[in-house]
Parts: structure tokens; sequence; C-alpha cells
């Protein structure tokens, strides 16, 4: 038996409704580890460039890890992969936290695959090692609130995660997403209208197995090391405890990288109203943890009155205050709670939403999105009203919102301008300007899924300070940094935990904790070369969709025009002195690993 | 001539002020203003700070967006407007 693992994985075929249990091979678990490298390796199988990724087609993949569900600290997340994105047209990848993942174990599988189509809606209920499609017409049409509330009530197991989509994924809008619990999204690259395509509105996971271990007395001594050190590191002990993410927005913006209008500027002058101290002082009621953190970054938030009140909500998170707010040209803090609320409600994800809504404000600034497709709202920078429509009609691509549901690499190209999508690969690029971070400009343009902060985290060296400081405005050695911190977070993903513990964690002691789960003889080596595996795989995936170095890259405002005011007036990112080394470092050549790497990492 | 002291997370906590304006003079370093911030703030802030006489481990100090690190250090000349924060460890993301 293996431990770490369930050692089953469900496939679920929704044309013919069949259900399959497939065994995990363990052979397979070493060189993937689970979570994001599992995925890929289930979905690798059959690609073809050509498939809709609203067909029956595209597959959809939700993978726990070796300590998902275990006591390795923040071990609460899940991974999902879809074959082709709706958004990027690459493959697809988005993590959330909360307890789906464990109580996923818990039911008795370490993934579940879902292919084809279903006539009708419905959902999968998975408790205790049964699983079933059950009839969702019910539920078609509500929201993931709605939606989370009567599927507990009908399986009567108020216990039990619900991971699901709201009208937008129905709507089958390209940046929708997947919300558990209500306030846990699996944000990126729209995998919420992925399940929309396929007519399934949730997945319902309740259990009470337990995962086993192979070294319980080792596991219990490293967990109390790596708890030790979440204690004392004054980031995952007191920073991200007291204020959350939203802590950054003072940070960022104080170093010129706060995106502001669309990405027109690095500095919002009134960023402070939005910033982690004030939802401290003024929005928090409570604060929240994912399933096994000890970290607990949550918000539990409220706007008690006013146009934008909201009774309860979760967040916003720094991503999404930038999104909603600075990148929009907007200040006030209700508004953005509650777009961030209707997002949950809806299922949308706040990076690229914001983001897109920012594009078109741009687009109506120069002229180029004309009236008559705004239907009477008011698309200007600055319009918290109006920004917060968009969600909705984004949602329900009414009016002006089935432009916005295209995302802002299609919307800016249908109107003529795609030099206004801030976005690389298609994906919405977040909350960190690399003008003024020079790492984060090589991390944007080479992280597989396109425009992602979390693929390779340089905000941490260069301006956290972690876990050493280094210059934000040099290019210097950033290649060789951005490659390390990918491949980490590609271990990250694939064990099921969450990349904040690594504020505090390195590899040592993922490597302690992941041999004493598995029993496997790891050392460090082995560890980040699964990363790097995973990293290449992705890589070599999105390569066989016709991705090339070509779509290594930054939009051009980002590379040509230097930032107009604040702390980082004049600068410009220059990717270009970073990416012929981080080739070399990788082993690629025009943007592709080379067949000695792929032989090297056992992929060939 | 004037310079403008931000003051974020935790450090916001002791201070209870978001920002001041701080009353200097050309010959003044990023030292001085902290001794002035120290002798206004008190011993708590100055035990949240300060390792004796160098800024504490994690502890960032940055002037028109520039880590003094890759300035002069605490020995750093002020200008007027300059805008200064002091940043505590935290992360996001």
């Amino acid at each position: 038996m293996m431990s770490g693992y369930i050692g089953k994985i469900l496939e679920v075929d929704l044309s013919s409704g069949k259900l399959s249990d497939i065994p995990l091979d363990e052979s397979i678990a070493r060189k993937f580890l689970g979570g994001k490298g599992l995925g890929l390796k289930i979905i690798s199988d059959d690609i073809k460039p050509d498939i809709d990724p609203l067909g029956s087609d595209n597959t959809i993949v939700f993978a726990t890890g070796p300590a998902t569900g275990t006591t390795f600290p923040t071990g609460g997340r899940y991974h999902v992969i879809t074959k082709k994105s709706p958004l990027t047209g690459l493959v697809g990848s988005a993590n959330s936290g909360g307890k789906w993942g464990p109580y996923l174990k818990f039911a008795g599988y370490d993934a579940v695959i879902v292919k084809g189509v279903s006539d009708t809606p419905v959902y999968l209920k998975i408790i205790n090692g049964k699983a079933q499609l059950m009839d969702a017409t019910h539920l078609w049409g509500m929201t993931t609130f709605s939606t989370t509330d009567q599927i507990l009530e009908d399986i009567g197991e108020p216990k039990a995660s619900v991971a699901c989509i709201g009208p937008a994924g129905e709507k089958l809008v390209s940046m929708a997403c997947i919300i558990n619990e209500k306030y846990r999204a699996a944000g990126r690259c729209g995998a919420g209208a992925v399940m929309g395509s396929k007519n399934l509105k949730a997945i319902v996971v309740y259990g009470t197995g337990k995962v086993p271990i192979a070294r319980p007395d080792e596991m219990k001594e490293r967990v109390k090391e790596a708890s030790d050190k979440i204690k004392k590191n004054p980031v995952t002990s007191q920073g991200l405890p007291t204020y959350g993410t939203s802590v950054l927005v003072n940070i960022i913006n104080e170093h010129g990288a706060y995106p502001t209008r669309n990405f027109q500027s690095g500095y919002f002058p009134e960023a402070d109203k939005q910033s982690g101290e004030t939802l401290a002082k003024t929005y928090l009621t409570g604060k929240k943890a994912c399933w096994g953190c000890t970290i607990g970054c949550g918000r539990i938030s409220e706007v008690s009155s006013g146009p934008f009140s909201v009774t309860k909500s979760e967040g916003p998170e720094y991503e999404t205050i930038f999104a909603f707010g600075s990148d929009c040209g907007i200040e006030d803090l209700d508004a953005i709670t509650k777009a961030n609320h209707l997002s949950n409600e809806l299922g949308l994800d706040t990076i690229s939403m914001g983001s897109t809504i920012a594009c078109a404000m741009e687009l109506v600034e120069k002229g180029l999105l004309p009236e008559s497709k705004l239907h009477g709202l008011d698309l200007k920078f600055g319009n918290a009203g109006a920004m917060v429509e968009a969600v909705w009609k984004t949602a329900y691509n009414a009016g002006i919102g089935a432009d916005l549901a295209l995302g802002s690499k299609k919307l800016a190209e249908k109107y003529g301008a795609p030099d206004l999508s801030m976005t690389v690969k298609g994906l919405e690029i977040p909350a960190y300007d690399p003008r003024a971070i020079q790492g984060m400009g090589i991390n944007y343009a080479t992280a597989n899924r396109g425009g992602c902060h979390v693929s390779g985290y340089m905000v941490s060296p260069e301006i956290l300070g972690l876990p050493e400081k280094l210059d934000p405005d040099v290019t210097k050695d950033k290649a060789q940094w951005t490659k390390t911190f990918q491949d980490f977070t590609s271990v990250v993903n694939s064990a099921g935990v969450c990349l904040f513990n690594t504020f505090a964690l390195g590899i040592p002691d993922y490597t302690g904790l992941l041999a004493s789960i598995t029993g496997w003889d790891l050392d460090d080596t082995e560890v980040l070369t699964i990363g790097e595996r995973v990293t290449n795989f992705e890589r070599l995936l999105n390569n066989r969709y016709g991705a090339d170095e070509k779509q290594d890259t930054l939009p051009k405002r980002l590379l040509k025009e230097p930032m107009p005011d604040g702390p980082a007036k004049g600068k410009i990112s220059h990717l270009s002195e970073m990416l012929p080394e981080y080739y070399k470092l990788r082993g690629w050549e025009n943007g592709k690993p080379t067949k000695n790497k792929l032989k090297e990492l056992g992929l060939s | 001539m004037k310079v403008v002291v931000k003051f974020l997370a935790t450090i916001r906590m002791i201070t209870e002020e978001s920002s001041i304006e701080l009353l200097c003079t050309p010959q003044d370093t990023a030292g001085i203003v902290m001794q002035k911030l120290i002798e206004k703030f008190g011993m708590k802030f100055k035990q949240a700070i300060m390792s004796g006489t160098k800024l504490k481990s994690g502890i960032k100090m940055i002037i028109n967006g520039r880590d003094i690190d890759y300035l002069n250090g605490l020995d750093t000349q002020l200008n007027d407007g300059d805008v200064i924060v002091i940043i505590p460890p935290i992360a996001g993301g």
C-alpha cells in the first residue's frame, strides 16, 4: 500500500455516465508527486492542438498531493488542470485551498478526472468511497452560494465540501472559476467555463478516511520543526495573520509597482484607502484559516451600509484589490469588496475580471470602445458603480458583458488595440508592474500558464527581502532565481500545500516531510528535480499547442513605455537581458525543452 | 526642509499614525530621521525597528521607492520632499 496517497483515482465520463476507479501507479506518483504534476500527467496522453476547450474532448482533473489531508502545515490544497484553457488556449492550471482537497482524500480518492459532456446538468457526489452522478437541474442558474447550501441540504451532510460553478461558468465566460466553500477559488484560466461546458455544476466530497503515513513518529517530529519555523517567522506568525494578503497594497505602491489604470502607472495616490491596514481597521469582522493551516491569512469582512453593502464576505485579497481597485482607478474599498463578493457568488476570477474591466476602461478612454456598445454603462476609470455593474454583466453575458466575457486579450483585439491587453499568453497579469520589479518580468514572460505571479514569486526576494534581499532594478541573476522559484513552486503545487508556508520553510523541510509521509528515500535534489520535471512537462504540453518563444514576452507597454510617474518613474522591463540566460539555464531552445533536457528529466 | 515618513502594517500599530511630516536640515541623513522618530515614538518603536545602531533584520526603510541598502544605508542624505517608508517583515501574494 502506498503512503501519502489513497492509491485510487475516479474517472467520470459524463457522455456515457460511466464512473470508474483507476489505481494510482506509484512510479507516476514518485515522478510527478501529485496535484499539478499528476494532473498534467493525466491529461497528457491525447493532446490534440485543435481541441475545443469547451467541447467534449477537453478533460478536467482535480488532483490532490501526498501532503493534502496530512499534518504537513498548510496541507489543505488541491490543483485543477484542464487539458485546454478557454482563456489561453494552452493547458489550464488553477489551485485552491479550503477543505475540499483533504475531504476528497478522506472520501477515498487522490484525484477526479472528468471527461465528456453530460446531456443534462449534473453534479458529482463522492461520500466515503461511493461516487454518484446526481441531477443538477434544480441547481442550474444558481449562484455558488445557493448551490453550496442546496447541495449540503440535499445530501444531508452539512460538513461536506462543495466545489462548484456559478452563472459565469454556466454561461461559458472565459474567466469563470471554480469556487469551493463559497470563498476559496481555483481561480485562473477559466476552469469554471470548462465545467459549465460539460454541464457539471459541482463536486461534493466528504469522508471519514485517513491518509496513510509511512513513518508517523518521524512525521510528528518534522511537523513540529516546521510548525515552529512558521510560528517564529514574522511573516507567517504576524504579518499574514494580522493583515492577510492585502498588507501588500501599501508596500507595493510605495515601490511604484502597484498597477494603476490598466498599468498606465505604477503608483496610486489613494492606495492607503484600500490597504490591508484600512481593511483591518474598518471592514474586518474575523479571520479564517484553510484546513490544516496555522497561518490563517483569510479575512472575514463586511460593508455595513451604503450602495455596496455586503453583510458577510471573505477577502478581498491583495490581487483582487488591485484588479477592482487601482487598476480600474477606483479607491472605494466598499465597491472593491462588493465586486469581490459578487465574483465569488457568480464564479469569476477576480484578477482576470478586474483587469479586463480596466482594459475596457482604457479602450473607452481612448475612444476605441464606442458608447453604442456600452448600453449606458459609463465605463470610465474611477467609476465604482459601473465597475460593479460590469461584473454582473460579464457573468450573464449581458450587453458589454458579452465582450468582457472574452477576457482582455480578445476584447482588446476586437476593438483594434491588442497592445492595451495586459496579458501574457492570454492570461491577465496580476498586481505587480514588472517595470519596477525586474524579476517579475522574466517570471511573467515564462510562466507556463501565462501572466501568473505565483509561478515564480520574485516579489519575495526583490521587495520583501525573502529569503534574501535582491535589488529589484537589477537583471543579473534574476533568471536563475526565477527558475529556482518556478521549480520549487511546482513542488509546492504538486505536494498539495500552500505556497505561503515557503516564507518560513525551504526545500530541506519539504524533503523531510514528504519522505516521512511517503516512505520514499528522497533527497533535496530529487525533490527539486520533480519540480523541474513538472515545469518542463507543462511547457512540453503547451509546445504541443504551438506555444514557443514568441509567447514568452510582455505587453509592449511594459517593455517600451517608461513608467510615467511615482517611485519607479522612468523604468521599463529589461526582459531581453534575462530571457537568453533563462533559456540557457532551462536547457530550452526557442522556448522548448531540448531532447537532452527531456531525456535528463525522464520525459522523452 | 520637510520629508514625509510613512508607517506600514504592524509599525503603524505602534505609531498610531499612518504618516507624519518631519522638519529636517539639508545635512540630515536617514539615520538622523530614525533618531527623531525614536524620540517621537519611544522605546516600543525603537525595539521594533532597531538592533543597536542598525535596522533590525527584516525591517526595510525605503526612500522614494528605493531600499536604503541600495543607496547609502542610514547615511543616505535626504532631500526636500523625500518620502520615507518604514516596512516591517510582511508578505502576501
